[in-house]
Order: C-alpha cells, then sequence, then structure tokens
C-alpha cells in the first residue's frame, strides 16, 4: 500500500530528475494498492479465466470445426427454457451478494447476513436445476461415456445388433417369466392370479416380439439381401428414428417408408401366392417331402407375419406415410415404451464429452461458492468483514460470468 | 507502481476503498442483464424464424453475451472504479485466453478440411454430408442447414 511518504518521495524525485540535479532515487513499491486477500484472488481468478477459455475455446473449436452434424437440443434432451432460467438465477445472486456487501459496508450486519442467505438460496435453486437436468440426460441414457451411453454415432450393423440384443433381452425375459408361471402345466391349469400375471406377461412378450421382429430382425434381413450401402443406410436410418427419433431424418425417413411400403404390398402378396401355392399342393407320399411341405409352409405363414409386423408396428402406429409433423419428438419406442435401446446420434459422444465436462466443472464452481457462503453465513457480516465478502463476491461472479458464455453456447447455438 | 501518484488524477483519491455505488445502479445493472438474457433466448429460439442467417444468431448471441460479460466485470466486480492495477491482470490473462483458442483453429477446428473421402466414410455423419462434403466448407455448411427446425 503507498502511503503519504511514499508518494512526496516520488513526487521529489520526479522534481529533481527534471532539474537535472541529483541522483535519481529507486524508490520501492511493496505491493498492489489492494489488500493482499484481494491480491490473491485477482491472481486466483486470472488461473480461472484461462481454465474456462480453455476449455470453451476447446468447445468453441470442437463443435464449429465437426465432422457432420453437431446434435440439436432438443435431440439431447437440452431445454433452452431451463438454461435462461439459470442464467437469470445466477443474475439475481450476482446482485443479491453485491447488495450483501454494500450493507456490509454499511455497518449493517443482519440485512448483510439476509442477502448472503437469499445468494445461497439462489446457487442451491442452480443446483437444483442443474441436478434435474443431468437426471433427464441420464434417464435416456445420455452419459459421457461407456457403457451407460447409449449413444451410437454411426448407422451400421453394429448399432443394429445393439437394438437387436437389447429388444432380445426383453422379449427373452418375459418368455422366461412365462414359462416360471407355468411350471409345466398349461393355461388353464393356473389359478386366477397366476392366470393374470400370466396374460401380463403375454402380452408383454407379444409386444417386444413384435418390436423385435418389425424392428432389428427384418432390418437385418433387409441388410443381408440388399448390398447397396445406401439402401442399407436407409434401413437402418429408419430403425433409429423409430427407437429414437431426430428431427432431421424426418423427411429421409418419410422418403423410405413411402419406397418401403410399396414393396412390402407386393412382398406381402408373393408370399401369400407363396403359401396358396403350397397349400394346393398335393400332399407327397414320403414322410421327408411332407416334412420339408410344412416346414416351407412354416417359413411363408413367418415371412407373413413378419411382413405384417412391419407394416403395423414399424410403420403403422402413425397412419399410412404422415407428414415429418406427426412425428415429432417422445415418440420413439424408448419413450413410448420406456426402453433403453441404442440411440443412433451423430457426434453425441462427442457433444455429452464437451457438454458435461463444461457444466460439470462450472457445477464444482458453483458448490465451492455455495460452501463459502455457508461459511460467511456463520461469522458476523459487519464493515470488518466487507473485505471477506468481496472476495468471496468477485468469485461468484466470476462463476456467473462462465455461466453467461456457456448458457448460449450450450442451448441456443 | 507509480501511476498513482503520477498520472492518474481520476483515480487519485480511491486508494483502496472504492467510491460509494448507489444501489440504483446495480438494479439499473440486474434489470440490463435480464433483458440481454431475454435477448439472447429470443434471438436463439426465433432467431431463424426472422430471417436471419445461422451464423448471425450466433455473432448477435456472442455480442450480447460479451456485453452482459463487461456489465457484470465493470460494475458487480467493482473493475471500473479500480486504479491501473486492473489492466495488470486482466489484460495478459485475456490474450492468453484469446490465443488459445485461436491456435487451435488450424489444428482441430479446421481439421475436417484435409479429410479424405475414406476418413469422411468413417466419420459421425450420416451419407448426406459425406456426399455434400466439399472439404472446407462442408461441416460448417450442414451445421446451418440442419439442426433447430
Amino acid at each position: 500500500m503507498m502511503s503519504e511518504h511514499d508518494n512526496n518521495d516520488l513526487h521529489d524525485d520526479h522534481d529533481s530528475a527534471g532539474h537535472g540535479h541529483g541522483h535519481v532515487e529507486l524508490v520501492y513499491q511493496e505491493a498492489l494498492p489492494i489488500n493482499n486477500g484481494k491480491v490473491c484472488l485477482w491472481l486466483f481468478l486470472s488461473t480461472e479465466i484461462m481454465f474456462f477459455a480453455a476449455l470453451i475455446g476447446t468447445y468453441i473449436v470442437l463443435r464449429f470445426g465437426v465432422a457432420g452434424i453437431w446434435p440439436a437440443p432438443h435431440d439431447v434432451h437440452v431445454v433452452e427454457f431451463w438454461g435462461a432460467f439459470n442464467t437469470f438465477v445466477l443474475i439475481c445472486s450476482s446482485v443479491s451478494i453485491v447488495l450483501a456487501l454494500e450493507e456490509a459496508k454499511a455497518d449493517k450486519a443482519k440485512k448483510a447476513w439476509s442477502w448472503m442467505a437469499a445468494t445461497l438460496v439462489l446457487g442451491c435453486v442452480f443446483l437444483g436445476v442443474k441436478g434435474m437436468e443431468y437426471n433427464s440426460k441420464f434417464n435416456h441414457g445420455i452419459y459421457p461415456q461407456k457403457p451407460r451411453s447409449l449413444i451410437y454415432e454411426r448407422a451400421d450393423v453394429y448399432y443394429v445388433a445393439a437394438v437387436r440384443d437389447a429388444l432380445n433381452d426383453k422379449r427373452r425375459e418375459y418368455n422366461e417369466a412365462m414359462t416360471d408361471l407355468l411350471q409345466g402345466r398349461k393355461r388353464e391349469e393356473l389359478n386366477e392370479d397366476e392366470g393374470k400375471e400370466y396374460d401380463q406377461a403375454k402380452v408383454e412378450y407379444e409386444k417386444y416380439n413384435d418390436l423385435y421382429l418389425a424392428g432389428p430382425k427384418y432390418t437385418e434381413g433387409l441388410i443381408a439381401r440388399d448390398v447397396d450401402a445406401r439402401k442399407q443406410e436407409d434401413a437402418i436410418v429408419a430403425l433409429a428414428y423409430k427407437v429414437y427419433p431426430l428431427s432431421r431424418f424426418d423427411s429421409r425417413v418419410v422418403d423410405y417408408q413411402h419406397r418401403e411400403e410399396g414393396t412390402l404390398d407386393q412382398q406381402q402378396r408373393e408370399a401369400e401366392q407363396q403359401l396358396d401355392a403350397l397349400k394346393n399342393t398335393d400332399l407327397p407320399e414320403s414322410a421327408e417331402q411332407q416334412k420339408l411341405l410344412t416346414d416351407q409352409v412354416t417359413a411363408a405363414r413367418e415371412r407373413i407375419a413378419s411382413i405384417k409386423a412391419r407394416k403395423t408396428v414399424f410403420w403403422g402406429e402413425h397412419g399410412h406415410a404422415e407428414g415429418a409433423e406427426d412425428v415429432g419428438h417422445g415418440q420413439g419406442w424408448n419413450d413410448q415404451h420406456q426402453l433403453h435401446l441404442p440411440m443412433y446420434i451423430p457426434n453425441g459422444n462427442m457433444w455429452a464429452s464437451t457438454y458435461f465436462l463444461l457444466t460439470g466443472f462450472h457445477a464444482v464452481h458453483v458448490l465451492v461458492g455455495l460452501i463459502a457462503f455457508v461459511l460467511l453465513l456463520t461469522i458476523r457480516l459487519d464493515a470488518k468483514s466487507a473485505g471477506l465478502i468481496e472476495n468471496v463476491g468477485l468469485y461468484w461472479h466470476f462463476v456467473d460470468l462462465v455461466w453467461i458464455f456457456l448458457f448460449p453456447l450450450l442451448y441456443l447455438f | 507502481m507509480t501511476e498513482h501518484a503520477e498520472h492518474d488524477p481520476d483515480h487519485a483519491d480511491d486508494h483502496d476503498d472504492h467510491p460509494h455505488v448507489g444501489k440504483q445502479v446495480f438494479i439499473t445493472v440486474f434489470l440490463a442483464l435480464t433483458v440481454l438474457t431475454g435477448a439472447s433466448f429470443v434471438i436463439g429460439n426465433y432467431g431463424l424464424s426472422m430471417g436471419f442467417s445461422k451464423q448471425v444468431t450466433w455473432v448477435a448471441m456472442m455480442a450480447v453475451s460479451c456485453a452482459k460479460a463487461g456489465l457484470v466485470i465493470c460494475c458487480f466486480m467493482h473493475l471500473w472504479w479500480e486504479a491501473n492495477w486492473k489492466w495488470v491482470l486482466t489484460v495478459p490473462t485475456s490474450i492468453m485466453a484469446v490465443f488459445l483458442v485461436i491456435m487451435l483453429i488450424p489444428d482441430v477446428g479446421c481439421r475436417t478440411g484435409k479429410y479424405s473421402s475414406e476418413r469422411w466414410n468413417r466419420a459421425a455423419t450420416d451419407s448426406d454430408q459425406v456426399q455434400q462434403a466439399a472439404p472446407a466448407h462442408g461441416a460448417s455448411k450442414s451445421n446451418s442447414d440442419t439442426s433447430h427446425e
């Protein structure tokens, strides 16, 4: 700190140097004209600026230099309103801590305490909303990394296989439940409660079996038959869209639906004709040939069943090739049936990594701020502690500052 | 540090306490911040339907953010009323922060500009993009076309 004495010295030096007489005396200035706590806090904030600049800068560069398309907010359950709400909450908390400082400077400890408490509450609200937002992502299988993350970045055979396995597990689960209930008996032999349970399990089994046949199983058949990579990808994107619809695929899937539905009718007619032809053939004499014929009939029936499932379960839910506006979000199998099937979100993993890293580090800073508020609330917030409040306030404003940039970047871009 | 005594008459009397700032200033800044947040929200959500291009809304939102940051730094963090030491800390860190981002651009930000078609085939994107991807501008162009329907 600069004393009156130092100032006089400086002036004297200046004067004497200016007149060319005497010698120049170097004066030792011991520190910045602010108290040590504030110097330390500003040095800390300088490192924090660079820390968040690195994180935000990396995000900007990755997001705008991305290969392909970055997930839209609604693709990954980002709700703009809550981002704006949290921004407002942080602004309010910045004002309340500034007012706490003003009251403390005026030596009004009680008022300062109230404003500080309000700041603490607002900080908690922010973290609460953040937790709710994280929860909605976790519930939909959006995690920063596997094995919990259900995000797939490519529409390829591995994606289809993952969906197939997940649905098969579900199907098998209810099939086993049915077998366990029966214990070798028939449905009619079960008592009333067991019967109800069995029927419920059967309904579930049939639901998942239909999804399994109409979705991944049919898609895998298509991929095996058609070698055109573009058509294969169309089929996989259609499956991914049914599981978890992304609005950017609306028109592509509707186009594909038109094309496939034409061939589905034809396929069904052919399969039915085949079945009729098989039925009309005379029963051959040898047992071997008889078995072959019954196998063919079963195969033809199964094919018809799977084509029908494709028509009704896969495409039928929204009527016959309706416009894209009818197949909006929340209509995917994951949401309709509370399933956790793998989702195709191009660049979803990169999105999740950056989102959770940025918001996570910010949330940790908020948490540290809240701890500081709690500690401050235990002391008397009068003029003597104004310096302390000022330093905590500076930190808190910085936390607010970071969010001011994160909000548009993460929610609105 | 001799700026106090020598060439800073404006700040000559604010040794380590700031001049008293009225509460009205804070309330005004609070209102301004709220209005600016609303502006970002409107630009982000309705900018495209108002006929602005994606890039224009991005620039507008970042400008709003910078304005908000300026208000918080100057008013709430009292930097407006601080002595000249403020430059010693803020200018070097800001330069480092900005240069850090700039230095990432050629290596990371523009990496897709040199992607071969082979590499594009393995990129996390659907084939629409691969077909459109004229190197340098492919990715950013598709960005502006999609997302936010």
